[in-house]
């Protein structure tokens, strides 16, 4: 019992979910064909804004997270509406951009305590056994002390905010909005002739993946107990980046295995922890070569429940489609 | 009167793509846009759907006039159009395809989507309904699952027709439809054609197979160079001397 | 940090009166209006050759985007990393080869060509055979530049480096204002090397090939050019160019270390936007321009902020002119 509840692995797995919900903030821009590289900029703006509330204000983490989201979600909507009529590449840079305005703004202003960065933030764990303890459970439960049931529980509502994540990608995905981002995707202006508003629908898409990443960026400030401009800078970016591009950047499953995969890498292997910049750059440059959907793509998933379903597929297409994701 | 073209001019810099262009389709009409190419007649549909601005002249649709409008605003107003060089959703389904033609045409939002409220599950069925009718309709509904890109090219042109009556259109632009068809096809096509306009779809139809256009127009209108040379029916612009003179040198279809 | 220090102190280096910065700043805010223009009159112009100088090697790197983007349509993520690189390697041939600026200079350039013909071979030219999105070599270049900056700080160390002392901080003066001998020779060689690039570009065969793949690279192909070799000699030479800005920078900074390559990266990124993609003069004159407005801010007191000015002045473009100064309405980042 005492090895699975390790708290080390215990705080592997909270990175990985962590890794996960972010990997899917940058899948839902890419669903509209949107490269945003400025998730690490909205993960620090939640990050900050909820851990000054509870640094600061004493909030309680179920108010400081969400607006900490809130937070990033604003600044989105704001620097979105120019953002979203780029393209391709100048949408790109123009995230990346932000990205180190953001960081070097922070590094700057005394209430983030620029470089130094903020500590001694109160941890989730320690909040959650805090709560246990006052319905009765200070004594914790078979050979578990409430410090681990703590432990446990983050866990728990982290996974459940990636089921929850999760759930919502799928859904969105069949539905007439989805589709709409589909469209955008594969031909932006073709899917404007089809009657759809792309604007609207790119700012949204935009929209909801910066506050995805503040709220992956509240929840990580409280996981670990300091946050610090440089958590959050270009490298940041580019590993969440990584997460979507090795993973899949197609389906909501893609950023999941992505983010296992390169959290649990340089456990597993101490060659990868020395190099894992060379190695995330070897990867990046990889994929695009040999698989720049990812990993897992539509048709992966396709060919996969052909074998487990009698239910029909789509059939592959005979020659490459018109543009190949990301 | 279903679409008004006045005066119709468009440059780029020095070039004049169109000069003073004029002329009125009709409810149900169906009216063919010939004349050789780089005559500018691509261009006036991307002036129609909102795509470009004319440098002066207007453009009124069921009386009111187009400009500034947002070309997703104009297809919501009821003009739809497909593209000569086919732009399908390569990697989303037949079936898709046509559902997000359709998109102007329902309402449920992101979170009736995410949650399937009732209303939402109710006009899913519905679209999907009137999208497989529409895969009838052009003769593919076969191919429902099929993925776009997978489709032969003949089935691909009239995919892009469903996806384009999915929005319901009152004034439906086609832009060189039989391209690349054999004789077969295009007969297909004619009757496809006489059918959207049975469903009272008025047509504007760019094409280059003379047979087609001579069989199913009500009138032509002529360009070259960006001017128009003449109008009329297909007997009086066939033997009209300007337009014989324009397509000099021309192959019969 | 080492980098960043140092403009503080090449700007403090390099002003005529021997003050340090801050007081200057206050001397002159608290000073009569008379003074203040005098001194203030003399200060800016001071400052603008700081600004010029540096800005002729925010050029010089803009030049490298600029050759790149225009033949392969691309934006090189790597090239400040190959820009960090190339001043190593002019650091490492100075300091145990003993082989003095100019040495170094072309050695730097040299291994700028030598990275930039691995990254077009390995890392874009698969890319061009499939049909992917106008992202995945932007995606595949920012593997490049994280691969090469670990790198570097694994070959390198992560501290600041300088180049050995080889010529004195003597300083010329001019017109009343002061100069040194470093900054001469930066703007010798960056101007020299733009001037030639132009030249080349228009005068010479191989200029106009590359000239002609640019601009479309079927017609190219069809009128015979090996567009394949043209690419990679594009990417080489940019690269060069990169490398060479490289010496330069760490030659007026006097500090290298391999996180500059992320930094000037961005810059360059800038100017390249500012410019207009793919726009040679445009390239040139918005360097100049980042580097005088650069200056500028430091000197008047927004120091700490310096690394967002290049940053702002991409989002502000982006938004109210995508095309740059100096492109065209086509490469709009619309439809």
């Amino acid at each position: 019992m005492d090895t699975i509840l390790n708290p080390y692995y215990l705080q592997i797995i909270m990175f990985i979910i962590i890794n996960a919900i972010l990997g899917i903030s940058i899948y839902l821009t890419l669903a509209t064909g949107q490269l945003s590289l400025g998730n690490a900029g909205f993960m620090s703006i939640g990050a900050y804004v909820s851990a000054l509330l509870t640094l600061k204000a004493g909030m309680p983490l179920y108010m400081a997270v969400p607006l900490g989201g809130a937070a990033a979600a604003i600044m989105a909507a704001v620097i979105g509406i120019p953002t979203t009529r780029l393209r391709g590449i100048y949408l790109a840079i123009a995230t990346l951009g932000f990205g180190e305005v953001i960081r070097v703004i922070i590094l700057n202003l005394t209430i983030t305590n620029g470089a130094l960065g903020l500590s001694g933030i109160p941890s989730m764990g320690i909040m959650l056994s805090k709560g246990l303890t006052a319905m009765g459970l200070g004594a914790g439960i078979g050979n578990m002390s409430v410090r681990q049931l703590g432990t446990i529980a983050t866990i728990l509502i982290l996974a459940s905010i990636l089921g929850f994540l999760v759930f919502f990608s799928l859904r969105l995905s069949t539905s007439r909005l989805g589709r709409a981002f589909a469209a955008i995707k594969a031909d932006e202006h073709a899917a404007e002739i089809s009657g759809i508003d792309t604007r609207y629908c790119k700012l949204l898409a935009f929209f909801m993946g910066a506050f995805v990443a503040g709220i992956a960026g509240g929840l990580a400030a409280h996981i670990s107990f300091y946050i610090g401009p440089k958590d959050f800078a270009y490298h940041r970016a580019v590993e969440i980046l990584l997460f979507a591009v090795l993973g899949g950047s197609n389906v909501v499953w893609g950023p999941l295995l992505g983010s296992v995969i390169l959290t649990s890498l340089p456990e597993v292997l101490r060659f990868a922890t020395e190099y894992r910049e060379m190695i995330y750059g070897g990867i990046l440059v990889a994929m695009m070569a040999f698989r720049p959907q990812g990993l897992i793509s539509e048709e992966t998933l396709g060919y996969w429940q052909k074998k487990f379903t009698s239910r029909p597929t789509a059939t592959k297409p005979i020659g490459l489609p018109r543009r190949t994701t990301p | 009167m279903t679409l008004a073209v006045e005066q119709v001019t468009k440059h780029f810099g020095g070039l004049m793509a169109l000069t003073d262009v004029n002329f009125i389709v009709n409810p149900g009409e169906i009216v063919g846009v010939i004349g050789p190419n780089g005559a500018g007649k691509t261009t006036l549909f991307n002036l129609i759907t909102g795509v470009l601005p004319p440098s002066s002249g207007k453009i009124i649709y069921q009386n009111r006039p187009l400009i500034g409008l947002k070309p997703h605003k104009i297809t919501e107003l009821g003009i739809a159009r497909t593209f000569q060089n086919i732009r399908l959703f390569g990697n989303l389904t037949a079936l898709d395809n046509v559902l997000v033609g359709a998109h102007c045409r329902t309402k449920s939002g992101l979170w009736p989507g995410v949650w399937h409220t009732k209303t939402q599950q109710q006009e899913e069925l519905n679209t999907r309904e009137k999208a497989k009718e529409l895969l009838q309709l052009v003769g593919i509904d076969e191919d429902e699952i099929s993925l776009a890109a997978s489709l032969p090219y003949g089935k691909q042109r009239r995919l892009e027709i469903a996806r384009a009556l999915a929005s319901q259109p009152n004034l439906l632009l086609l832009d060189e439809p039989a391209a690349g068809m054999n004789e077969s096809e295009t007969d297909d096509l004619q009757v496809l054609i006489k059918k959207i306009q049975k469903l009272g779809t008025a047509i504007i139809l760019i094409e280059h197979d003379m047979g087609l256009v001579m069989n199913i127009c009500d009138k032509l209108v002529v360009l070259n160079f960006g001017k128009k040379i003449a109008e009329g029916i297909p007997q009086m612009i066939q033997n009209n001397p300007a337009v014989i003179e324009a397509y000099l040198g021309k192959e019969d279809e | 940090m080492g980098y960043r220090a140092s403009l503080a102190s090449y700007v403090t280096l390099l002003n005529p009166i021997s003050h340090p910065q801050r007081l200057l700043y206050r001397i002159f805010s608290s000073t009569h209006i008379v003074t203040l223009r005098l001194g203030g009159f003399r200060l800016f112009w001071q400052q603008m050759v700081n600004g010029i100088t540096l800005g002729s090697t925010y050029a010089l790197i803009a030049l490298g985007y600029t050759l790149i983007f225009g033949v392969l349509n691309i934006v090189n993520m790597a090239h400040g990393e190959i820009f960090m690189f190339g001043a190593f390697v002019g650091l490492m041939l100075a300091t145990h080869f003993n082989v003095g600026i100019f040495g170094a200079l072309l050695g730097a350039m040299v291994a700028g060509a030598g990275l930039g013909y691995l990254m077009e071979r390995l890392a874009l030219r698969p890319l061009r055979r499939r049909n992917v999105s106008e992202l995945a070599p932007l995606i595949s270049t920012i593997g490049v530049s994280i691969f090469l900056e670990s790198l570097a700080l694994r070959l390198f160390g992560p501290q600041a480096q300088s180049f050995p002392a080889v010529y004195s901080t003597q300083l010329f003066e001019i017109g009343g204002l002061k100069i040194s001998v470093v900054q001469i020779l930066i703007l010798a060689i960056s101007f020299g090397l733009m001037l030639m690039l132009r030249f080349w570009l228009s005068k010479t065969r191989l200029g106009k090939s590359i000239r002609a793949t640019a601009e479309n690279i079927e017609t190219a192909n069809l009128l015979g050019v090996d567009t394949q070799k043209i690419i990679v000699l594009t990417v080489m030479l940019a690269s060069a160019l990169g490398g060479g800005a490289g010496v330069l920078v760490g030659l007026a900074f006097n500090a290298i270390e391999p996180t500059m390559g992320i930094t000037m990266g961005f810059k360059g990124l800038a100017v390249l936007i500012l410019g207009g993609l793919g726009n040679i003069t445009g390239a040139m004159v918005g360097g100049l321009l980042l580097g005088v407005a650069e200056i500028l801010s430091v000197a008047y007191g927004v120091s700490s902020y310096r690394d967002a000015v290049a940053f702002g002045l991409i989002i502000v473009l982006l938004f109210l002119r995508p095309q740059g100064l100096f492109g065209s309405q086509e490469q709009q980042g619309g439809r």
